[in-house]
């Protein structure tokens, strides 16, 4: 079960370069809005034609410039789950599954229905159904066409937070038996991290190498990648020795992991999340000495979340600002003056 | 005036003529819209231009140009007349070919806004679940347009049966075979019969007014259907144990 993407499509802002491949699992594309992520899920779905590239599915071609194939959308075999669930208003909830399936059967279709608790519903328009009804149609729907993979644009993004996750369980479960490529887009790191396995990231059109998903959270490579993960404190650096960097918009010399010389040139920026930024110049339960960073700084404004306190502060003799987050727990309060900050060498991430 | 021995078949004439006309009117409507969609640029800015013509020129020129075509005396109308016995001048096909080319604006310019405000999305989740494209026109985005389409079609019918100016060039009027309303009541008028005039005008404006309002509460009812819901949901089986 292989799939293989690679397209290029020029668009009004940037040129779309989708280079990947994914077997069967969940692969999930993070991006911000305008990075292309739903252009490239289109192009695939043959809804868009990319101006060159090739994709194909288990070996099927299903678009290939130089042999100038390009199956229309009807024969890709490719399911695809919209925003809004896209279902046939003017038909009922059984006529919007059945009319899809190549072989009718009214009695499956009732199955269907009744396995997801939408039995009482068959002849229920769309327009009557709740939210949740409305994706378990379009999922039944989607699935009763027997695609080859999956498509899942955006499918979360525009409800409350407390149905979310419910929502999120549902469709993973419909999901479970399905053994093909799906392909999942989302603007949201935590929604990624809970449904996908691997995880590739856009910007401006450009998709970066697929990573496990821990490794794609926990060691940003790009600037894009770096806030998309929320590692939010950013800056251009200059290589001063194979384990010092200054940071040009800080004005900061800063400890960051070592670095031989040739693989230096290969790393422009640094990021810190603002979690590993902390008060104190010492740990107690450092496990091993490291070299940490101490950082002036003049003022401090502080934001009080949720389960953290988001302080922000302005470094000495600049008018850039560090962000850290400090736990409620641990902190009941914030310091009224902060006047130093600290941060591991090793928690610093080098960027490309 | 004299209701008994009132001549009634302008009515007929009329409501043949708005029933022929708004059939064909329907098809070409709904096929010119298809034909506009599928257009980019400046080939949809002309044939748009084009097709929506008749609702803006004089319905007159609209005349002279159907005479200008169809009279038997020029190579189109002669050609029609000779090979295939068809002849639109100062015939009841006159008046409906008329009324056709006046009326078909209405239902074109409608059924295209109509399917142009069809959910993109869900005619391209129609195609990615591998619906063939006539059945996605015919299952999907009629049924989706089906109100603005039915305005297109009411409101090509009312005005077929209104139409006087490019009928009185074409077809002419001649009783008891193209005297439509319209033209009966230009006719009678100058000959000063106002009784008679107004018996006709009353009849074109109750016609025309019940259309309307039957559209608009054909809208209304369709509004409020929609909200009968959950008739199903309390149904629970009460066993015992």
């Amino acid at each position: 079960m292989s799939f293989i993407v690679k397209i290029k499509k020029q668009l009004a802002l940037y040129e779309l370069l989708v280079d990947l491949e994914t077997e069967a699992g969940i692969l999930a594309v993070i991006g911000g809005s305008g990075s292309g992520k739903s252009m490239t899920l289109k192009c695939i779905a043959g809804i868009e034609t990319p101006d060159s590239g090739f994709i194909s599915l288990n070996g099927r071609v299903l678009y290939d410039s130089s042999k100038k194939i390009n199956l229309p959308p009807q024969k890709r075999n490719v399911g695809y789950l919209f925003q809004e669930y896209a279902l046939f208003p003017t038909m009922t909830a059984a006529e919007n599954i059945s009319i899809v399936m190549k072989q009718k059967n009214p009695v499956q279709v009732q199955k269907w229905l009744e396995e997801y608790g939408l039995g009482d519903y068959a002849d229920s328009y769309p327009d009557h159904l709740s939210g949740g009804q409305k994706q378990r149609l379009a999922m039944i729907r989607m699935l009763a066409a027997e695609p080859q993979c999956i498509l899942l644009d955006e499918p979360f993004s525009a409800l409350d937070e407390h149905i979310k996750r419910k929502m999120e369980r549902e469709v993973m479960e419909m999901l479970h038996d399905f053994d093909k490529p799906i392909l999942f887009v989302s603007h949201n790191q935590e929604e990624v991290y809970r449904l996908a396995d691997r995880i590739g990231s856009m910007e401006n059109g450009r998709f970066s190498p697929i990573r496990e998903k821990r490794a794609f959270f926990a060691e940003p490579q790009t600037v894009g990648q770096a806030k998309l993960v929320g590692c939010n404190n950013i800056s251009e650096i200059d290589w001063i020795s194979e384990d010092r960097v200054y940071a040009k918009n800080w004005n900061l010399s800063l400890r960051v992991p070592f670095t031989e010389l040739e693989e230096q040139k290969k790393y422009r920026a640094i990021a810190i999340y603002p979690g590993d930024i902390t008060l104190y110049s010492e740990d107690a339960i450092l496990e091993e000495k490291q070299v940490r960073n101490k950082i002036s700084v003049k003022s401090c404004s502080t934001e009080e979340e949720l389960h953290s306190w988001a302080v922000s502060c302005q470094i000495d003799g600049t008018d850039a600002e560090l962000m850290m987050l400090l736990s409620k727990e641990k902190m009941p309060s914030v310091p009224e003056k902060i006047t130093e900050i600290f941060v591991d060498g090793g928690k610093i991430h080098l960027l490309q | 005036m004299n209701l008994q021995n009132l001549d009634f078949t302008p009515l007929w004439i009329t409501m043949k003529t708005g029933v022929a006309a708004t059939f064909v009117s329907f098809f070409l409507g709904i096929f010119a819209a298809r034909f506009v969609m599928g257009r980019k640029g400046k080939a949809r800015a002309f044939w748009d231009g084009f097709l929506t013509m008749p609702l803006v020129l004089p319905p007159t020129v609209a005349g002279y140009i159907l005479l200008r075509t169809f009279s038997t005396k020029r190579p189109f109308g002669r050609f029609l007349a000779n090979s295939l016995g068809i002849q639109a001048v100062h015939t009841w096909l006159g008046c409906v070919l008329a009324a056709t080319v006046i009326a078909f604006p209405l239902m074109y310019r409608n059924a295209r806004a109509a399917f142009e405000q069809v959910d993109e999305n869900v005619i391209y989740a129609a195609q990615t679940l591998g619906l063939s494209e006539r059945t996605i026109f015919w299952k999907i985005r009629i049924p989706m347009a089906k109100p603005g389409i039915l305005s297109g079609t009411v409101l090509a019918f009312a005005r077929a049966i209104g139409e006087y100016g490019a009928t009185s060039m074409l077809a002419g009027n001649i009783a008891g075979r193209t005297s439509t309303i319209s033209q009966q009541i230009a006719m009678v008028l100058q000959n000063g019969d106002f009784a008679l005039a107004g018996f006709w005008c009353l009849v074109i404006f109750v016609i025309s007014f019940v259309c309307l309002v039957a559209l608009n509460l054909f809208g209304e009812k369709k509004s409020k259907g929609k909200k009968h819901v959950f008739h199903r949901k309390n149904k629970k089986t009460t066993g015992s144990l």
